[in-house]
């Protein structure tokens, strides 16, 4: 069955795609922080993030169109929060605040577009861990990416069996049909990770969370680090005079 | 030849009550290959899981495996003895690479990392999957996913391999080749399944079984011969057999 991967284009072969994950995530991460902390009226600022994160997107060679409609899925619910702003505060100063908070989301969004879309699921997790993130957090989202296409999977064959006998009519039962569907699809999840579980433990898994470490900085990464930082911190520090 | 597993007297209930097996004895010695048959329920897969520790009797019995009495202290051990392959590739592998998967039971039995890597690689050669390292494994064919579950468990060395239905879901080309590949290896290889002709092929001995008892343990060929016995447990004598005698 069909399903769009979230590290669809990492297998392009670029200079993004070359980084280190841990590279991508400190830089990024950085990114994210110098935009959020910038003055709303700093327009030059935001000018020159934006020219550098798309100076990246252009590097990575994803396609523009997946990353704008990636940027899309997020917009309704940037728009959620930030909608009444206009009203809750009085004349243009909501209107600023507003205008910062799409623009200021829409780059943090397009760093972590960059890093989920150029960087292999596994690769990315490994940087997270080898950052010193929490294992156990590591572990469950490897879990989430390892059997949610197999949840989807189990979802659209019942939804099947359910096709292939319902001739459509009482609109109530469909609900109920559904919430069923729903139902079991959580008890058979639960089965499967007791049954996982087993599998561990007959190879003798005790509770603790060994893995190895496969990753090496590269020269690329070292000018990435230099670059990268080098030009944010002078932007910040020239948006302060 | 030494014994390499006994099991007397087993019982185990499941939760709800459903008596699983009862009074089970098996004693299978170095070097055996044994299959064992059954219906739909009627224990076979409840028995495996005792020989490794994951399910423990809870009404009488006991179980040794290489001399090692079955309880806490010892089940790490014992599981690092024997390799357990189940059913369901999906269950097994649960990583997000093929080498993850197959170095896992090697990294919990706190080896060094070159020796992680070296029997990773020698596993995934001996099931002639090399050069899948650093494929995800919901990307493979029913096939791959079969042998890369084996290799998960050779990597760990162990000196028994248990199977459970290993010859389910796949076309007749990638069965063919897994029982040839499960002939090369040279280990005490036990093999639940359905798949009766693959048992006569691979197995020399058989354990027939029938709601939660053994009921015959012999030689594959004069079980399977056995029309009446066959059919009293819900299963029929393999076609290559029929062949023969009529």
């Amino acid at each position: 069955m069909n399903h769009a991967f979230l590290d669809k284009y990492s297998n392009l072969n670029s200079l993004i795609h070359k980084l280190d994950p841990r590279t991508k995530i400190i830089t990024f991460l950085l990114f994210i922080v110098f935009v959020i902390t910038s003055a709303p009226t700093d327009y030059i600022q935001f000018l020159s993030y934006s020219v550098i994160i798309l100076t990246v997107v252009f590097l990575s060679k994803v396609p523009l169109g997946y990353v704008f409609k990636r940027v899309l899925v997020i917009i309704p619910f940037v728009l959620l929060v930030a909608i009444f702003l206009p009203f809750a505060n009085k004349g243009q100063e909501g209107w600023i605040i507003f205008g910062n908070v799409m623009i200021k989301s829409i780059l943090a969004v397009l760093a972590t577009i960059m890093l989920s879309s150029t960087t292999k699921f596994h690769k990315l997790l490994k940087g997270f861990e080898l950052l010193k993130f929490p294992k156990i957090l590591i572990m469950i989202l490897s879990f989430m990416y390892r059997y949610v296409f197999i949840l989807v999977d189990e979802a659209q064959r019942m939804e099947r069996a359910r096709d292939s006998r319902y001739f459509g009519g009482e609109y109530l039962r469909q609900i109920k049909i559904i919430c069923n569907i729903i139902g079991l699809l959580f008890i058979r999840a639960y089965e499967r990770g007791e049954r996982v579980y087993q599998s561990m433990s007959a190879r003798g898994f005790d509770g603790n969370i060994i893995t190895m470490s496969k990753l090496a900085y590269t020269k690329i990464d070292i000018y990435f680090y230099i670059i990268f930082i080098g030009i944010i911190m002078i932007i910040k520090i020239w948006s302060l005079f | 030849m030494k014994k390499i597993i006994e099991i007397s007297n087993l019982c185990y209930t499941y939760p709800d009550g459903k008596t699983a097996l009862e009074n089970v004895d098996l004693n299978i010695s170095k070097g055996e290959s044994v299959g064992i048959v059954g219906a739909n329920g009627a224990g076979k897969t409840t028995l495996i899981l005792h020989i490794n520790g994951i399910l423990r009797e809870n009404n009488g019995g006991s179980i040794k495996i290489i001399d090692m009495e079955m309880n806490d202290k010892n089940v790490r051990k014992i599981r690092s003895k024997i390799g357990l392959v189940f059913q369901n590739p999906e269950d097994q592998l649960f990583s997000p690479t093929v080498f993850e998967d197959v170095s896992f039971g090697p990294l919990n039995m706190r080896l060094s990392a070159e020796e992680v890597i070296k029997r990773s690689s020698a596993a995934l050669e001996m099931v002639e999957m090399s050069g899948f390292e650093n494929r995800s494994s919901h990307h493979l064919s029913e096939g791959e996913k079969k042998r890369i579950s084996i290799a998960t468990v050779l990597s760990m060395n162990p000196e028994i391999l248990v199977l459970d239905e290993p010859t389910s879901n796949l076309d007749p080309k990638h069965r063919r080749e897994l029982i040839n590949l499960l002939k090369k290896i040279c280990k005490t290889i036990i093999i639940v399944s359905h798949d009766l002709e693959a048992v006569l092929e691979l197995c020399d001995r058989t354990v027939l079984m029938n709601r939660g008892k053994i009921v015959k343990d012999g030689k594959t060929i004069e079980i399977m011969k056995d029309k009446k016995l066959m059919e009293e447990n819900y299963l029929e004598c393999p076609l290559s057999i029929k062949n023969k005698i009529n």
